[in-house]
């Protein structure tokens, strides 16, 4: 092989080394919450001198992924909720086991799922505890999740 | 909000890239909405009052009492429009805070005033007010001032200014105190007659009525 050729080649594996192992968006349009507004309640129905002011509620979320273009692909799932609204937000979540249970803030990201991808879709149930600071939620606030994918 | 490229198509060919940014934007993201279902919340206790599983602090939560206690002197007949005061007493047993159980107020000398105030709004601390009526009363028709009452406050341990501090009935509506948001207060007041009139005999009666109000 000529030696122009084989530098050729090399560069455009690099190329798709790079390319693959980019983050996408999954597509969880299918995903629906069972409740659209979830109400929270003080932890505390009284004030405490250690100031907990925390209010709280659960949602229970139909998960349904769209992974069909990354089956048979070793990957990262990762749920992630960005930065909006002022009152500090903290979401936790259990599974039924398909995904990962996990905690996130807003503006992370948190890993779900690691390993390879064996079915188009993805079913899962996240039943959604949501903490906010009861003092900084004076009215109604939204919180936009998405999921995102890793390539290895 | 980010297409879902074909990984195996997207490193082929730079055109084909371009032809995937162009397509529609998948459906994605879910989302929860959050709003406190009950923003306020508001107690307030003068005497007794009621809070079922034990003190808040223990796990109990309040509750509703319609008591309405007493505080009451007997001027010695010697000693009636002395000018000198005369400490009432109460027949409330309400002693220890309804926060903690802390033995807060002594009874029956002290009056146990507390209360808590929720809110997930800042609009403004609670404000408690006092409507005394223009006098005391005897089934004689008598009358005494009810600018003739007043109290001090206080609580055990306490060492800083009281939430709700000392003060004279005014025989009318008066503020006693606030409660800041999210905060719990209470004091103990310690009320007294001032015995400034030679009054006739008689037992004179007269209702104060506390109000907690949220803004």
């Amino acid at each position: 092989m000529p030696r122009a050729l084989s530098l050729l080649v090399v560069a455009l594996a690099i190329a798709v080394d790079s390319a693959v192992a980019a983050t996408y968006r999954v597509d969880d349009g299918a995903s629906t919450p069972h409740e659209t507004n979830a109400l929270l309640r003080w932890r505390e129905l009284a004030p405490s001198k250690a100031n907990e002011n925390t209010i709280e509620g659960a949602v229970a979320v139909a998960v349904r992924l769209n992974l069909a273009p990354w089956v048979n692909r070793n990957a990262r799932l990762f749920l992630v909720l960005p930065e909006r609204g002022t009152a500090p937000v903290k979401a936790s979540w259990l599974t039924q086991g398909r995904l990962l249970p996990g905690t996130i803030a807003p503006g992370n990201r948190v890993l779900v799922h690691t390993g390879p991808i064996t079915s188009p879709i993805l079913e899962e149930t996240l039943t959604l505890k949501i903490e906010v600071d009861g003092t900084r939620l004076p009215g109604t606030q939204r919180l936009d999740f998405h999921f995102e994918i890793d390539l290895d | 909000m980010r297409p879902i490229p074909n990984p195996t198509r997207s490193t082929a060919t730079a055109g084909l890239c371009v032809a995937v940014l162009a397509a529609p934007l998948p459906a994605s993201a879910f989302t929860v909405n959050i709003t406190a279902a009950d923003p306020k919340a508001i107690y307030l206790q003068v005497g007794v009052g009621t809070f079922t599983g034990g003190n808040y602090r223990s796990g109990g939560t309040p509750g509703g009492n319609t008591t309405v206690n007493t505080v009451s002197v007997t001027v010695p007949a010697n000693a009636i429009g002395s000018g000198v005061a005369q400490t009432m007493t109460t027949n409330s047993t309400a002693a220890n805070s309804f926060y903690d159980g802390y033995a807060f107020c002594n009874a029956p000398t002290q009056l146990y005033i507390g209360g808590f105030y929720r809110n997930t709004t800042n609009t403004g601390a609670a404000t408690l007010t006092a409507a005394s009526p223009a006098n005391l009363a005897s089934p004689a028709g008598d009358t005494i001032p009810f600018t003739q009452i007043r109290w001090t406050s206080s609580g055990n341990g306490d060492t800083g200014a009281q939430p709700f501090p000392a003060g004279t009935f005014v025989g009318g509506t008066q503020t006693i105190g606030t409660i800041t948001r999210n905060q719990w207060a209470e004091s103990c007041h310690t009320f007294s007659y001032l015995n400034s009139n030679f009054v006739a005999a008689g037992t004179y009666t007269g209702r104060v009525t506390y109000t907690l109000s949220s803004p």
